[in-house]
């Protein structure tokens, strides 16, 4: 029910959509008191997409993140993750499935206090059980690839919100996973930071192949990804792809944090 | 994740919190200090006390009058089990009464016991110095005193006290011995180092009776005491028509019955410390419930990134676990200085034993596991996006 093929589909494997929901309902609460979140959903994002996700608060667009991420499972309906239904896998399961096949990134970076800026990204390694020297290796990498190289002892509390969403994009990296959810990643941030991130995105899909999906209130925002879905009610109610000439290119935001005039 | 990481993260936790995880910590060494001290001197009291009885003389039968029937006992029914019960080495009459002991201007009151040559032989207690009393010391009521090796020097202090003359309860006594020191009694019986040995004739003429106080019988090596103890209580029977006039025990039923007591006491002192350690478990309950509140969006953070039930179950429960261990090393610790001061102060012996350490310390364990497991379920528990919005 797809009513329009993706803009550009990438990677090898473009014969099945790496996202598929199909009738995806969620429901919270019982009986007269219940409230459905998302109705009847169907969506497809193909791997290497990169997608915006707009709509006024309480339309469902977290929700929809949730179940994208694994962190929950819809009430009724499927999800097919690289072809795998994964709408009614056990709590352990699922754990998994964040662990290999998700990354996730938050409005408020949630990196843990105590620990470096390495030991955050190495977070999702520990759990995959990646020995102590290779996870060094692959958090000093994904780091690398967001510029911060350079911070790898660094406490969140030693960094600029930027650079915390930096590591934040790093551990979501961390694991190569297949993609990235971002709820708001820039809400937090001024606008200028908020330019870099979304540049590192733009980056990281192009370069690295990573599928993210982004939730955004800023039409802007919307316009630097290339397909926008909007939201009302817990329905889609639109899924637009952005053409190229009004996919707006961030800043690639540098190490030196050289935020350039979006390219048109 | 493997076992190692689980404890890496833990330590981190409580590290983060010092005063707060020490703090945590210190319920439970209280707690295991306290069993470990408590039961130590319960311990150590009750080997003193089973060690005190046994120093009376191995192989040994004690009669005594029972209290409600009002019989005494005499010398003729010592020499009676003497000649009458095979098996029997001696039969040695006791009359013990606190007196007064006085040399020069020194002036002690003393465990004076009447008793005869045999008391060496049957209590094992023999003479360091000089004689003992002899059978003609009996025989012939003499005035003659052996001390107690305590004695001497309370008495005679640096003096020797040998062939000197003392007064006991007003009447002049030449003092023809010293005894070995025993170092035990003070507790249950009396101090074996601290008496006055006369001859059981002439007890009994300064405190002007016939009557004995107690019968201690020896038995030989390789007799069935049971036989004796029976044989004996048949004399009695028959003398005083009356089957309950005298109390006959062996060594062993006082043992056991002393055994009985001392063990009951240790238990109440541990139950009593065990209660402490209890308490200190439901501060560690306390304590973690506290930690995952706080830090339900780490919790939230690392599920989403796909830490398992399991993994922040293991983190959780591996910190109190880590709690009470460490508490319990270190109140085992203190508790053994706990102990040896109490000794020290209280002049009780103490006595660590392993097995209660090792109680303890399991204890201090069960207590990490048990208290942390609530918590740490919890945690575990937590729903992801729920932990995620906490703030």
């Amino acid at each position: 029910m797809v009513r329009r093929l993706p803009p550009r589909p990438r990677g090898k494997d473009c014969v099945s959509p790496l996202i598929e929901l199909q009738g995806v309902t969620k429901v919270y609460g019982e009986g007269r008191l219940s409230v459905a979140a998302l109705q009847e959903l169907d969506l497809r994002v193909w791997e290497g997409e990169l997608v915006s996700i707009m709509g006024p608060s309480g339309s469902g667009k977290s929700t929809l993140m949730n179940i994208l991420g694994c962190l929950d499972r819809p009430t009724r309906g499927v999800y097919l993750l690289e072809g795998r239904d994964v709408s009614a896998l056990t709590d352990n399961e699922l754990a998994e499935i964040r662990n290999r096949k998700v990354g996730f990134v938050f409005q408020t970076f949630n990196l843990l206090p105590r620990a470096t800026a390495a030991e955050n990204v190495e977070l999702p390694l520990i759990y995959r059980g990646v020995p102590r020297a290779e996870r060094r290796r692959m958090a000093r990498e994904a780091l690398e690839i967001v510029n911060m190289g350079h911070r790898l002892t660094h406490r969140p509390a030693q960094l600029s919100g930027g650079e915390q969403q930096r590591v934040a994009i790093a551990r979501a990296l961390a694991g190569n996973p297949r993609i990235i959810l971002a709820d708001e990643p820039t809400g937090n941030l001024d606008s200028r930071t908020g330019e870099e991130i979304m540049g590192l995105f733009q980056r990281v899909n192009e370069e690295l192949g990573v599928t993210v999906v982004l939730v955004t209130h800023d039409p802007r925002r919307a316009r630097q990804t290339r397909r926008i879905i909007r939201m009302l009610d817990g329905r889609l109610v639109g899924d637009d792809p952005v053409p190229d000439e009004e996919f707006v290119r961030a800043a690639p935001g540098g190490p030196d944090g050289k935020a350039g005039e979006p390219a048109g | 994740m493997n076992p190692w990481e689980s404890l890496r993260l833990a330590l981190d936790g409580l590290r983060a919190n010092r005063m707060r995880s020490f703090l945590t910590m210190l319920g439970v060494i209280i707690g295991v200090a306290a069993v470990v001290a408590l039961v130590s001197v319960g311990t150590g009291a009750s080997r003193e006390v089973t060690a005190q009885v046994e120093a009376l003389g191995s192989n040994l039968v004690m009669v005594i009058p029972a209290s409600a029937r009002g019989r005494d006992l005499r010398l003729e029914d010592a020499a009676a089990i003497e000649a009458r019960v095979d098996g029997v080495l001696a039969a040695l009459p006791n009359l013990r009464k606190k007196l007064t002991v006085r040399w020069l201007g020194r002036s002690e009151e003393v465990d004076v016991v009447g008793t005869t040559e045999d008391m060496p032989q049957v209590q094992r207690h023999p003479v360091a110095r000089g004689r003992f009393l002899s059978h003609q010391d009996v025989l012939y009521r003499r005035q003659v005193a052996v001390l107690g090796s305590r004695t001497a020097e309370r008495l005679f202090g640096p003096h020797d006290p040998l062939g000197r003359e003392i007064f006991v309860a007003g009447r002049p006594f030449a003092v023809i011995g010293v005894m070995t020191t025993k170092g035990q009694g003070g507790i249950i019986v009396p101090d074996a180092d601290d008496q006055v040995f006369i001859p059981i004739t002439t007890a009994q003429r300064i405190l002007g009776t016939t009557r004995v106080g107690s019968i201690y019988v020896s038995v030989a090596e390789g007799t069935d005491v049971g036989l004796v103890t029976n044989h004996i209580r048949r004399i009695f029977e028959v003398r005083f028509n009356d089957p309950d006039a005298v109390e006959v025990f062996s060594q062993e039923q006082i043992l056991a019955a002393v055994g009985n007591v001392t063990g009951i006491l240790t238990i109440l002192l541990g139950s009593i410390a065990g209660i402490s350690l209890l308490v200190g478990g439901i501060g560690i309950m306390n304590i973690m419930l506290v930690s995952v509140t706080e830090r339900t969006r780490e919790i939230g953070v690392r599920k989403a990134v796909g830490a398992k039930r399991r993994d922040i179950l293991a983190q959780f429960l591996v910190e109190s676990v880590i709690i009470s261990l460490t508490g319990g090393l270190i109140g085992i610790g203190l508790g053994m200085l706990g102990s040896e001061a109490i000794a020290r102060l209280g002049r009780i012996p103490s006595s660590v034993s392993v097995g209660w350490v090792l109680v303890a310390f399991g204890f201090a364990a069960a207590v990490g596991v048990f208290f942390g497991i609530y918590p740490a379920m919890k945690a575990a528990r937590l729903d992801p996006i729920e932990a995620l919005r906490h703030d």
